[in-house]
């Protein structure tokens, strides 16, 4: 690949013209002739029973084309990707606030919400269960008949933690709690279904998982894949919160039974009340060390909140013990995973998957540890790094572990660590500052043992446009312009020349879900790979024209270079003389992430691999009279592995970060009895433009092996995983004192400072 | 009544509707007149996605009924090129990544539009502040900052130059 | 929401001739921050809307040096940047300037910021039929408040008045002009507010035909200030506010009002106490803001706003007396 091209470089966005204009469509600005109005009408009982139901009436309102029950699913009424067990339509008992009872399709909104309104359900409002430590005990009400309330009870182990906790000259023992935590993609769920003359049904979806929609969409409808296509438009933000499917399924239902095309949209009310959640852990963690810090062990119990269905609860679980650990070395590790069902709010996936828990949980271990022992908070991180070569706590070996000592010394250089003496601890009576840090990891990637691959389609044309057909959704990460950029580079075109036609089944192979980070390297490596057979093509037809040897020949810019030298030869015109001469400008690129042979057992199952380190440092005010805490600076250093779009990375890292100051300080999910009280953007509390400081950043490049040649690794999640601890150590770092809660409110604050009112700075 | 005809002039241009009470502004631009660059985030005034220029001050179009719009002068973000040239806001917006999924972005730019429009050099504190409503869950609002402040300095040294030529 | 018929009279006694006797059937509409929500939620189901709008009368700030009357229509960012205000109620500026934001300011107005509804969570959930709604009981005194009032005692709902404009006006002893059937009315606004119990109440002493047109401050030369304190500093709702006025002399202040917002059903008149006749340190006025919780009796979840009104009454004293604030790095 030649230097210098669109990767690496600041660019646009594809799409940026039709943002800035309004032009972007997304699901809710989508119109077709005849289209209806879907809605979803929801459970307001966190567990019930359904009596009756009965939708004669709303049937009747002129302008209502179709009311939907669960009689009325032609295939499975269930979903969720991993283990189906949450009913499309409920059957007969309602498990949560948000389960679906109904739908309806409508001539506009207002009817549809009558529809809604005229639909007869009675309920038997039931005891629900909302304590999951209370769900664990034996003879506790099952929360899904037939089911387990434990939904999963699993305990990793390795080394021998009782012998090491014996041996230990210092014990930090802690219990750590986290909220539930709502996504507030902005816009909310959505998808449009339309069918077409043929009976195929197309949605439209909001969605991180195209291809996997269809499989869900064609198992609720009784089709064949075959016949069902998805499609993305422009999707405004997901998070994770859009990985599982969530009104598209019902909106293909509605069109399907309507037989015209439905949009369904959920209003943001609704959208807090019925989509997946952060889980919400409560860990029990005993981190053991020696006196001069080396630790020993880590033994934890972490048990989790699932909600009634188990969406990504498993594998959330797995992936918090995977990291529980920390980017350290450690070789005692017991790690307990309890998951329970309650009726309290579903949970799933949302960036970071059980990462940002485990970091606060093990980094705060690391502060604590490092305040016991009188180490520099810097200093103990050192100490106990990984390195390339190191074997994790879960048997894989680091490929590249540079960039986690190299990220702390980095951020410490920025912060100005070893100057942190000068720092004005105390600008006034009631006035505390601190600094403190984190340093995570997280892994790209499915993990070992899952399939982990995507294909693109590549395609020149004649005058030198390119086309590239990739089932990843952007959600505003950015992978469209990331794949440009590659096609671009490795065609030796301008960006311009490059359309990258936005996710649709009927077009692009599956590259799987966008998520895991994963999208940058396997969809990014299978465009390197699709175009190595136009590029041939193209220097081929210019050797012969030129009669120059191949390899002083270079595609850069849309023009042939020689030695160089810039040639008369554009791409343009070697595609058309490839074209005539039957070459393929067409190609296939499949990219599969590949563990080489050699590569050690892994005892963890399903481990990541390719580590996205990074190190956070964080500049608190604490205002000891209100317990407010203001983050002043924060200094953030992010291995990329190679940036393909600065913009991009940057821009994840300032809202991953953005979203990380409001989990570590005022979003929550405040449900009572299964209720969720604050579903608005009013009451859940989001720090917005004047709550998040200007970030100092700092990417490290250091190639993924296992991503090569692309070297790429994805940063889309580590942003947002140290922000809470860095936080939370800063605040000790500031008044002395620890918490253990997040989010970390002015309430929680005062508490901790109730002990002895603004204590002097350690 | 309960059913109006409502007028009113969306980016220099007569339009009009007929609107049930219930609808809002939003809504109005929205489904009547085809401009679904103004977006709805929250319909409850929350997150700023539906941010329009009403009258000379920004608004939560989602909270005006479209029967208080009537007689109103509107702009949003399809208004804020000309002859088919981007605004300068415009453009630095897709240069300087000021934005990711670009949902909040046509209301974003309508309020930093009204601010450089009664604030040519504005500081940090006073873009942020001027988009205090306006909820962004992808970026840091860093990058709004940035290509504001670019903008802006682009459109002063454009007015300078037109003063200068004007001499 | 349910189906209404729009109205936009042009003048006062058009717009009260629209309303009813009793509370539900029409409602006013001014800047529509409020009751779009209430009627998107089915918690206000009017018949009639009557649109504020096009009334006669409203609007205008009108300021000479004995007082300064400011128009129900008037919006918040109006207030925040009129300069007789920010001159003379510096207080009632920054409460006006800090209400939402930018859009919020250009759509709400006075009127509507004194008459809106309260901001408790059951009240806006359709599906709970709390006290104000008929129903039997009161969900947050026994349920989730920690927004809810700090001085809960004797009271059946334990809701707050969520207008940040309306202690400052009490502070500085403001009188609202009301029109009904019975005429004009000037009410002094410490007697406007009331706590309601039932769905024939509301939050403020209006009768369900009657109407806010004005506000009128007397210009006395009051030192005022506002402090709130707020979860996060962009478009949020406070926790607790402080709202102070005094006279000065010499250095020492007398005529002390505190009145404190968002921690009970209406603004909270506070006793001023410890600090009359003399000069407003950290001190002094931290021994006030003891003084102006003292009698709080906070609910299961608001115990912590107890020590938040303590420091927002300091806080108040020492902004409105030009003290340094000794809380900003």
């Amino acid at each position: 690949m030649i230097d210098s091209g669109a990767v690496g470089r600041w660019v646009s966005a594809p799409g940026a013209y039709d943002i800035v204009t309004g032009k972007a469509r997304y699901c809710p600005d989508l119109d077709f002739p005849g289209m209806l109005i879907g809605k979803l009408l929801y459970s307001p009982h966190a567990r019930a029973c359904i009596r009756r139901l009965d939708v004669t009436a709303a049937r009747m309102i002129p302008g209502v084309i179709a009311v939907l029950t669960h009689a009325d699913i032609p295939g499975e009424n269930s979903y969720l990707y991993a283990e189906p067990d949450q009913p499309l339509l409920v059957v007969d008992e309602v498990r949560f606030q948000g389960d679906a009872v109904a739908a309806v399709a409508a001539i506009d909104e207002q009817t549809a919400d009558a529809a809604l309104r005229a639909i007869d359900v009675e309920y038997q409002a039931l005891d629900g269960i909302f304590d999951p430590l209370a769900a664990m005990q034996a003879g506790a009400g099952q929360v899904v008949a037939g089911k387990d309330n434990i939904m999963m009870h699993k305990t990793y182990r390795t080394g021998d933690v009782a012998a090491a906790l014996a041996s230990a000259h210092v014990i930090v023992e802690n219990t750590y709690r986290t909220q539930w935590a709502e996504h507030a993609f902005l816009e909310t769920e959505g998808g449009v279904g339309l069918v077409d003359a043929d009976g195929g049904v197309t949605v439209y979806s909001s969605c991180q998982a195209p291809h996997r929609d269809r499989m869900q969409i064609a198992r609720a409808l009784g089709l064949p894949e075959s016949r069902v296509r998805v499609i993305t438009p422009y999707i405004g933000g997901a998070f994770g919160g859009k990985d599982e499917a969530h009104v598209q399924i019902h909106a293909a239902l509605l069109a399907h039974a309507a037989r015209r095309p439905v949009r369904l949209i959920r209003g943001r009310r609704e959208s807090i009340l019925t989509h997946v959640k952060r889980h919400p852990f409560i860990v029990h963690c005993i981190t053991a060390a020696t006196r001069d810090g080396r630790l020993l062990a880590v033994k934890a119990r972490a048990i989790v909140d699932a909600g009634p269905y188990s969406n990504a609860t498993h594998e959330v679980l797995n992936k918090f013990g995977e990291f529980i650990g920390g980017p350290y070395t450690v070789k005692n590790l017991e790690i307990e995973k309890i998951a329970v069902r309650t009726n309290n709010p579903i949970t799933g996936a949302f960036r970071g998957f059980g990462a940002p828990q485990a970091a606060f949980v093990y980094e705060s271990q690391m502060d604590d540890l490092a305040r016991k022992l009188g180490m520099d908070p810097l200093e103990i991180r050192l100490l106990n790094g990984v390195d390339t070569g190191t074997r994790m706590y879960t048997g894989v070996v680091v490929r590249e572990g540079k960039a986690m000592k190299a990220s702390l010394r980095r951020a410490a250089e920025m912060m100005g660590w070893q100057q942190r003496g000068e720092l004005g601890r105390q600008p006034a009576t009631h006035l505390r500052r601190g600094w403190g840090m984190a340093t995570i990891l997280k892994g790209s990637g499915m993990g070992r043992g899952l399939p982990d691959h995507a294909a693109v389609l590549l395609e020149m044309h004649r005058d030198g446009s390119v086309v590239l057909q990739s089932g990843a959704a952007d959600m505003g990460q950015g992978i469209v312009t990331v794949l440009a950029q590659l096609a671009a580079e490795s065609l030796g075109v301008e960006m311009s020349s490059v359309h990258v036609v936005r996710a649709d089944t009927a077009q692009a192979p599956d590259a799987g879900a966008s998520c895991a980070s994963r999208q940058v390297m396997v969809s990014g490596n299978a465009v390197l790979r699709a175009a190595v057979p136009i590029r041939d093509s193209l220097l081929q037809v210019a050797a012969e024209k030129t009669g120059v040897a191949r390899d002083r020949l270079v595609l850069h810019g849309g023009r042939l270079h020689v030695d160089g030298q810039a040639h008369d030869l554009t791409v343009a015109e070697l595609a058309r003389r490839a074209l005539f001469r039957g070459y393929p400008l067409q190609s296939e690129g499949r990219y599969e992430l590949e563990y080489p042979a050699d590569a050690p057992e892994v005892t963890y199952r399903y481990s990541q691999e390719v580590f996205q380190f990074c190190t956070q440092i964080a500049q608190v005010l604490v205002d000891c009279e209100t317990g407010q805490v203001a983050v002043e600076r924060l200094v953030a250093v992010h291995d990329a592995g190679k940036m393909i779009n600065p913009g991009g990375v940057y821009g994840q890292i300032e809202g991953g970060v953005a979203q990380g100051i409001g989990y570590a300080l005022t979003e929550e999910l405040r449900v009572t009895e299964g209720h969720t009280l604050n579903a608005s953007l009013e009451n859940y509390v989001i720090p917005m433009a004047l709550d998040i400081p200007e970030l100092e950043m700092d990417v490290l490049e250091m190639p993924e092996p296992l991503g090569a040649p692309l070297g790429a690794k994805g940063i889309a999640e580590s942003p947002i995983i140290p922000t809470a601890p860095a936080i939370r150590n800063a605040i000790l770092d500031a008044i002395g004192r620890p918490l253990y809660q997040l989010p970390m409110t002015a309430e929680r604050v005062l508490s901790a400072l109730d002990a002895a009112p603004c204590a002097d700075p350690a | 009544m309960t059913d109006m005809d409502i007028r009113l002039t969306v980016n220099g241009r007569l339009q009009h509707a007929k609107a049930g009470v219930m609808r809002t502004l939003l809504t109005v631009l929205r489904e009547d007149f085809g401009l679904t660059g103004t977006k709805d985030g929250c319909s409850s005034g929350d997150c700023g996605a539906c941010v329009v220029v009403m009258n000379g001050q920004v608004v939560n179009s989602c909270m005006v009924l479209a029967a208080q719009a009537d007689g109103s002068q509107v702009t949003t973000v399809e208004g804020l090129a000309s002859n088919g040239e981007l605004h300068p806001l415009q453009r630095a917006f897709g240069g300087t990544w000021a934005f990711q999924c670009g949902f909040c972005t046509p209301g974003m730019l309508v309020s930093c539009h009204a601010l450089l429009s009664s604030n040519d050099n504005p500081s940090r504190e006073e873009v942020l502040t001027a988009i205090a409503g306006n909820f962004c869950r992808c970026t840091g609002y860093q990058g709004v900052v940035n290509a504001v402040q670019q903008a802006a300095a682009e459109l002063r040294s454009a007015n300078a130059e037109a003063v200068l030529q004007h001499d | 929401m349910k189906n209404f018929t729009y109205y936009r009279p042009t003048s006062v006694d058009q717009a009260l001739a629209l309303l009813d006797t009793r509370w539900g059937t029409a409602e006013l509409l001014a800047g529509g921050t409020d009751l779009h929500d209430l009627q998107k939620e089915y918690v206000a189901q009017p018949s009639r809307v009557v649109s504020l709008g096009g009334v006669n009368g409203l609007g205008g700030i009108a300021a000479n040096d004995r007082e300064v009357r400011i128009g129900a229509g008037v919006k918040l960012a109006e207030i925040a940047a009129h300069a007789a205000i920010r001159k003379h109620f510096p207080g009632l500026a920054s409460a006006a300037g800090d209400v939402g934001g930018p859009q919020i300011r250009n759509m709400g107005t006075l009127g509507g910021n004194l008459c809106q509804r309260n901001r408790c969570w059951y009240f806006r959930d359709e599906h709970t039929n709390c006290l104000l709604k008929g129903g039997q009981r009161c969900f947050a005194l026994e349920g989730e408040n920690r927004y809810h009032a700090a001085f809960a005692q004797g009271h059946r709902c334990v809701i707050v008045n969520p207008s940040t404009l309306a202690p400052v006006l009490i502070a500085l002893d403001a009188t609202v002009e009301v029109q009904g059937p019975r005429g004009r009315n000037n009410v002094e606004l410490a007697k406007f507010f009331r706590a309601p119990t039932g769905p024939t109440e509301r939050e403020t002493i209006l009768a369900p035909n009657e109407m806010v047109t004005s506000v009128t401050i007397p210009v006395r030369g009051l030192a005022n200030a506002s402090y709130e304190v707020r979860q996060k500093q962009s478009y949020d709702w406070p926790l607790v506010q402080a709202a102070v006025s005094f006279t000065r002399q010499d250095g020492k202040v007398n005529a002390v009002k505190i009145v404190l917002g968002h921690v009970a059903p209406t603004p909270q008149v506070a006793e001023a106490r410890g600090i009359a006749g003399r000069a407003v340190t950290e001190d002094t006025a931290a021994a006030a803001g003891r003084a102006a919780a003292e009698g709080a009796k906070p609910l299961s979840q608001t115990g912590y706003k107890i020590r938040l009104i303590e420091v927002a009454v300091k806080r108040a004293l020492l902004i409105a007396a030009g003290q340094k604030r000794y809380w900003e790095a």
